[in-house]
């Protein structure tokens, strides 16, 4: 018997355009993580917003759920269907629409990805604050409205700070432009209207599908420096309350673009290190940090990583258990990379999972302490990283843990400590980003409960027949 | 090795996105990924795919086999494969090739493709004394002992008439730079390589093993190819099954006979030109400098590159069997048509190639997309030859037989 959607779909977008052959669903029905697969009914590319519209309005009509995806690269199970339906795949809208450079934005397709604006932008001399976890060939519209993290974070803050403008598609299938260009021809900033981008900002697509999205750009530096130095632990603290407090002081100087740890193991992880690794040697630092400037001159460089080598003198003058460490490999790095990914060379499982937080500073101490007493329970190297952002003194804390997906013992000693890892985090004030499911569902037995039923409100106002990835959020 | 032998090594996969763009420009590289888009024609998917298919969560179909074969096998996400199991990529393709044969799960096109290639030993059914014919009319001679090359011209420059013209320019190219060569005519046979990429390993040991035999017979040790195809399987396949000879690709040998000053290109090509990395010379082999070394030694010729280029560079669609089987044609999104577009947006007059199989494949785009009028493809042993003084060619052709 024929299928009656797949007809219906097919004339929307081309009988070239979806598929409901299972061999094909298969590829979207899994990623890196330890989410259980999920197979959709139907994968469709739409290449235009009226395309777009119009699948909305047949899958609210059929109450068919739609998952939006763009890079397959996406992990935290963000794109697994879960209840089925169609998998809505948007890389081929890739068109970067415009570059104001005179107001300093771009807007962008759900498809551009990282590495294509970055190239586009670095042709013109101008940047855009790249996310620091996925390759290149992620895109850039995910990674912003999902509230990830970028590498010029002490500078620009979390990336979601520098939308500034957006087009969303309703369920309904109606069209609506956020911020200035809701009523501006210039996509240039969130305010002074209503900011209703936070009904699609952290909701994991629940609420419709952005298809255009406005960034802040800005004039891109010539000149990089790092400067490294390493923490050692002291009265088994990984990371000493001084030392988190010395990262704050780098933090109010003001002068570098983003200041980031990673733990031993993740060190050696990154440098090729096979599982099992050794013991850290009790010369190596618990934690390797480094600050990165960038400048327009010289001077200006000079001035930055003078500022920050004072710093770190200043600190270990001043009796801190830190000490200086060679950044020169990692300052060649270019940013986007597409080298972000070599973890899965250590374990050889393809693996990564991770539950990553929004943190105060000075909460790292006991998180990091305890975040590593989970690793070592389950005898997996402890990957940890950090980085501050921009304002207050808070930033990104995140264990990762490389798997193997064959390996069964593998993949619950992960989902067991994914549950750990949420609570290690937020027993510190954090708050989980690109949360799973069940850890939306741990914040919201923590929070307001007013708050939360502002949530499903909202939910229930914009995607009434909740077909918009449903099963997220746990809501 | 068999496709369950990948079990693990499939796991070294990341599932991550990088096999839909160059690391380094951003560009779509995959041509079967740009084509059908699903992420069943990427690397990614076919490696989920492999792995259902290898845990029994999938069956054996026609679709599978659709999937499986619709690949170029142009290295384009090895390329892009930032940790190890880029070594593994190609090697599960094949894999799965070879278990879609032993499932007769072919479609009907390839199925014709590897018994004409067993019945004729070539895709044209064509006779095999006819192999030689293209040199008629030149110097070009059979191979002897005292040569130092063995011209290998393959299927395509002997029996496709735009082949054979290639096969000539190159030969008379080769003679205008002295080389030492000849040829074998008749007892050339099949390389064998796409029957290797399509997964039938017995049909390219027959077809290889003939040539391994006929170069054993006269004495061969070195080897200059016409085709990049050849080029690949005689360095990479041959010596398992026992050929010891060195292999060359005719640029390489332009490339020398011009830096030595034997090849004399004073006349000149005042064009502007862009070279079609062909997957096999390039991406496969790491040859991405000799055909432009050779470009940039005529006065006149200005080179542009297009935006992808040398490792990045985006396959004409021709490669690993669908040069004949055509799985990748039919839209104005199929690989050849895209590149010929690309190509045009150059501003260059000739798209220059190094291998007779994307010599066709652009051709024929240029044609489909109306572009004949503003670019032409030209192989570069044809662009060398305009470029030759009148004396050089009346020098070539004096020594032709009456």
């Amino acid at each position: 018997m024929p299928d009656r959607i797949l007809g219906l779909l097919e004339e929307i977008v081309g009988p070239d355009r979806v598929s409901a052959d299972p061999h094909t669903l298969a590829c979207y029905s899994c990623d890196a993580t330890v989410n259980p697969p999920a197979r959709p009914d139907y994968v469709v590319f739409a290449t235009t917003v009226e395309q777009i519209q119009a699948i909305l309005r047949l899958a609210d009509a059929e109450r068919i759920p739609v998952v939006p995806a763009v890079g397959m690269s996406s992990t935290g199970g963000l794109t697994i269907p879960v209840r089925g339906g169609i998998v809505l795949d948007l890389h081929l809208m890739n068109r970067i629409v415009e570059i104001d450079e005179d107001v300093g934005y771009a807007v962008v397709e759900p498809g551009v990805t990282i590495g294509q604006i970055d190239a586009e932008l670095k042709q013109r001399g101008y940047w855009v604050q790249v996310p620091a976890g996925p390759p290149g060939s992620a895109g850039l519209l995910p990674g912003y409205i999902l509230h990830g993290y970028g590498h010029l974070g002490a500078k620009f803050g979390i990336n979601s700070e520098q939308i500034t403008g957006m087009e969303v598609v309703l369920p309904s299938g109606e069209v609506a432009r956020l911020g200035a260009c809701a009523v501006s021809p210039y996509w240039f900033h969130r305010t002074p209207l209503p900011d209703l981008m936070g009904l699609f900002l952290g909701w994991q697509g629940a609420t419709g599908i952005v298809t255009k999205l406005g960034v802040n750009i800005y004039p891109r530096p010539s000149f990089k420096a790092m400067v490294g130095w390493g923490l050692f632990s002291e009265h088994d603290d990984p990371l000493p309350e001084r030392c988190a407090r010395f990262l704050i002081k780098m933090q109010r100087a003001d002068v570098a673009h983003d200041i980031s740890g990673h733990s031993w193991g993740a060190v050696q992880i990154g440098r090729g290190g096979k599982w099992p690794l050794p013991p850290k040697p009790a010369e190596d630092p618990e934690i390797f940090f480094s600050a990165t400037a960038y400048a327009f001159t010289e001077d200006e460089l000079a001035f930055k990583k003078r500022t920050l080598e004072t710093l770190i003198e200043d600190a270990k003058a001043g009796g801190l258990p830190i000490a200086s460490t060679d950044v020169t490999d990692r300052a060649k790095t270019e940013m986007p990379t597409r080298y972000s990914l070599r973890y899965s060379d250590h374990r050889g499982g393809g693996g990564l999972d991770y539950i990553g937080s929004i943190t105060p500073v000075i909460k790292w101490p006991q998180g990091v302490k305890r975040l590593t007493e989970v690793f070592e329970r389950y005898r997996f190297t402890p990957y940890i990283r950090l980085s501050i952002y921009r304002g207050t003194a808070q930033g990104m804390l995140r264990a990762l843990v490389p798997y193997h997906r064959s390996d069964s013992a593998d993949v619950e000693a992960v989902r067991k400590m994914n549950r750990e890892f949420v609570e290690v985090l937020l027993n510190c004030g954090g708050l989980i980003y690109k949360a799973p499911d069940f850890a939306c569902e741990a914040m919201w037995r923590r929070g307001d409960p007013t708050f939360v039923t502002l949530l499903k409100r909202t939910k229930q106002m914009l995607d009434p027949r909740g077909i918009m990835n449903p099963g997220r959020l746990g809501l | 090795m068999p496709l369950q032998e990948y079990r693990e090594l499939l796991h070294l996969c990341r599932l991550c996105g990088n096999r839909r763009q160059a690391g380094t420009t951003y560009q779509a590289i995959c041509p079967a990924g740009e084509r059908f888009g699903f992420d069943a024609y990427y690397s990614r998917g076919r490696a989920i795919i492999a792995q259902k298919l290898i845990d029994g969560e999938m069956t054996w179909t026609d679709p599978v086999a659709q999937i499986v074969y619709r690949c170029t096998m142009c290295g384009g996400c090895v390329e892009q494969c930032p940790v190890e199991y880029h070594d593994h990529i190609l090697n599960v393709f094949l894999a799965l090739r070879a278990e879609c044969l032993d499932r007769s799960l072919i479609s009907p096109a390839v199925k014709r493709f590897l018994e004409t290639l067993y019945a004729y030993g070539n895709p044209w059914k064509a006779p095999r004394e006819n192999r030689g014919d293209w040199a008629a009319g030149t110097a070009v001679k059979r191979y002897e002992p005292a040569d130092e090359f063995l011209y290998y011209v393959g299927c395509v420059g002997s029996y496709d008439p735009r082949g054979m013209e290639v096969a000539r320019a190159v030969g008379e190219a080769m003679l205008a730079a002295g080389v030492s060569f000849g040829i074998l005519g008749a007892e050339e046979g099949c390389d064998g390589n796409e029957a290797h990429l399509l997964g039938e390993e017995g049909l390219f040991e027959y077809l290889a093993t003939g040539n391994i035999q006929a170069f054993q017979r006269v004495g061969v040790r070195r080897i200059v190819t016409l085709s990049p195809h050849s080029y690949h399987v005689m360095r990479h396949e041959y010596p398992r099954l026992g050929a010891g000879v060195d292999v060359s690709h005719y640029t390489q040998l332009l490339r020398d006979g011009l830096a030595a000053g034997r090849l004399n290109v004073a006349r000149g090509y005042p064009h502007r030109v862009t070279y079609h990395d062909p997957c096999f010379l390039g991406r496969r082999n790491g040859e991405y400098d000799a055909p432009r070394a050779v470009l940039r030694s005529i006065p006149g010729l200005e080179l542009v590159e297009m935006p992808r280029s040398r490792e990045n560079s985006f396959c004409c669609g021709g490669g690993a069997g669908n040069f004949y089987v055509g799985a990748l044609d039919g839209t104005e999104r199929s690989p050849e048509r895209i590149r010929v577009q690309e190509a045009r947006q150059t501003g260059a007059e000739i798209i220059a190639v190094a291998c007779p199989n994307c010599m066709t494949m652009l051709e024929d785009a240029l044609k489909v997309e109306g572009l004949e009028a503003h670019v032409a493809v030209k192989d570069i042993a044809e662009i060398v030859k305009d470029a030759m003084p009148e004396q050089t060619r009346r020098r070539i052709e004096a020594i032709r037989p009456t």
